[in-house]
């Protein structure tokens, strides 16, 4: 066995390792940004199959984990551009089935939740994808810059733009939603 | 209150499940891709390795030095498309036979340096002059090409040699020089060529050797621990990567001395250069192929020419480059495609035209 066999082999034991440590999470991530279980699935095969294809360049694995978490909002963003969303994969007509516990969260007044819930999923990819990035992961600008590939003014506007959606698809709830500006205030 | 969206995530992020990946086709497409990205060409759906590779970084020499006074005395300049199939080189469309089936190609103003599948490296003019150089360790990389040099790794009993050849006059003039194995680290591989210069990586790190001068040892350029990126080298500069690809990317002088003298905002891993560096085709992180203008930060997207895999692999002017699309399992993209495409002054729309060879086909193998 030569030394660049080994090496690779090598570098597989620590991707399987990465794997299994971060997967639980980025899954999480991919649902969040497509809102179906199959297709956060995909999602996550698809960014980790782009993570082991640049291992050799990626070595340190704090960096993989941000390079998985581009290569996952990325392939989102290009599916949906591609539109291969709908045509190549079952569009998500009702939502995915309730985890344990579902009704009894509906039933304490998370009602509005799930109203929220519904109008992310109707964000545009990039303005969703700077959502997640800002509210569930927890990244400044700009490492959601650094996550979308763009500058940390867009992520601004992104963020701004996908908050405005968000409270005008849901007037109703218009008392509990701060303003983009509010909320991001609130958030720093 | 300042929770609410934050609680609708993460109430909805526990819904997603257990994780249900098939961790071993992970593996196989993502070493299939890593293959196809350094070059490899399957020729083919289903054959297994009938693979080799060939340089992308065939960029027009600027950089002032001998090289750029020599007069260009072949038919083929730098402009011109050329291809392979079989054991027969293209030159602009003219049929060159060589001896032996091309298993990767690589493109000079002068010649086409090419490999045979047992690895022998060869050069052929478009008059049909062939000279023998010896082999190559395909494991290691591949034949790099500027305008007026070739460079690959080359296998010896003690160790693997870097070997560079200068290709300004006829494909029968070659001299190749060798930077020996003693100075040669471990699992060398050369990253770029900017005119003489081999820009090289092996276990101490990014070094610089100047064929030209081949009395002088390598300079290290930047010590493993630095973790260099190099995405390109193109007269004079060497432009690296930041943050594995997903940070800005830097100038940096080629000779190593001198700081960096201009930063870009977006990230890649990597590229090629136009002549002036103020455009590269880039390959991002996430598999993006298209043209980032340096200067203003501008990207055109040759995802938009409507395949799934289209990369930019050589420029013929400062702002026109050949784009191709790679075979694939999609539906009408069995075949390959091949594009001259020009940057605009201003906007984003690529003004691309058709210039797929007759010779097509998933045996089709371009300098790349």
């Amino acid at each position: 066995m030569t030394s660049r066999v080994r090496s690779r082999t090598a570098q597989a034991e620590v991707f399987s390792d990465f794997v299994a440590a971060r997967s639980p999470s980025l899954l999480r991530t991919a649902y969040l940004l497509v809102g179906d279980r199959g297709l956060a699935h995909d999602l996550l095969q698809e960014a980790l199959t782009r993570t082991w294809a640049a291992w050799g360049r990626i070595k340190d694995p704090q960096k993989a984990e941000a390079y998985a978490r581009r290569a996952l909002t990325h392939t989102a963003i290009s599916w949906y551009r591609r539109r291969s969303w709908n045509s190549e994969r079952p569009a998500e007509v009702l939502p995915d089935f309730p985890s344990p516990g579902h009704e009894d969260r509906l039933a304490d007044g998370v009602v509005a939740k799930e109203h929220l819930w519904r109008a992310l999923q109707e964000l545009p990819p990039r303005q969703r994808v700077a959502v997640v990035c800002r509210f569930y992961d927890d990244l400044s600008e700009a490492e959601t810059a650094r996550v979308m590939g763009c500058a940390v003014g867009t992520v601004k506007s992104q963020v701004h733009a996908g908050l405005s959606k968000l409270r005008d698809a849901l007037p109703d709830l218009d008392a509990s939603l701060p303003t983009p500006s509010r909320l991001q205030e609130m958030l720093r | 209150m300042t929770t609410d969206l934050r609680t609708t995530l993460n109430l909805h992020a526990s819904d997603a499940g257990a994780p249900e990946l098939d961790l071993g086709a992970i593996l196989t497409e993502g070493t299939r891709r890593d293959r196809r990205r350094r070059g490899l060409v399957v020729a083919g759906a289903g054959l297994a390795a009938l693979a080799t590779a060939a340089s992308l970084a065939i960029v027009p020499n600027l950089f002032p030095n001998e090289d750029q006074a020599q007069p260009a005395t072949s038919t083929l300049s730098s402009g011109e498309f050329m291809h392979a199939s079989g054991d027969t080189i293209w030159f602009d469309g003219a049929p060159v036979s060589v001896p032996g089936p091309v298993a990767s190609l690589a493109q000079t103003d002068q010649v086409a340096v090419y490999t045979t599948p047992d690895s022998q490296v060869r050069a052929v003019s478009a008059e049909g002059d062939v000279t023998n150089l010896g082999r190559a360790d395909t494991d290691a990389g591949w034949v790099r090409s500027s305008a007026s040099h070739a460079a690959w790794i080359a296998p010896t009993a003690q160790g693997d040699d870097l070997t560079v050849t200068a290709v300004d006059t006829s494909a029968t003039k070659l001299a190749p020089v060798t930077l020996p194995t003693a100075l040669v680290g471990e699992s060398p591989e050369v990253l770029a060529l900017d005119g003489s210069t081999v820009v090289l990586r092996d276990e101490r790190g990014v070094l610089t050797w100047d064929a030209a001068a081949p009395g002088q040892e390598p300079h290290l350029l930047a010590d493993a621990a630095e973790d260099l990126q190099v995405v390109d080298a193109n007269a004079g500069l060497l432009l690296a990567a930041g943050n594995g690809g997903t940070g800005p990317a830097t100038f940096r002088p080629l000779s190593g001395t001198g700081t960096a003298e201009r930063t870009v905002e977006q990230g890649f891993q990597t590229g090629r250069l136009n002549a002036d560096n103020s455009l590269v085709l880039v390959e991002g992180p996430d598999d993006e192929m298209g043209v980032r203008d340096l200067t203003d930060g501008r990207w055109l997207d040759t995802v938009s020419l409507g395949r799934s895999f289209t990369i930019g692999y050589r420029w013929i002017d400062a702002n026109t480059f050949l784009a191709a699309s790679t075979p694939t399992e999609e539906p009408g993209e069995s075949a390959w495609q091949v594009r001259r495409c020009t940057v605009p002054a201003q906007g984003t729309d690529l003004d691309c035209t058709d210039v797929t060879p007759e010779e097509n086909g998933p045996e089709l193998i371009l300098p790349f």
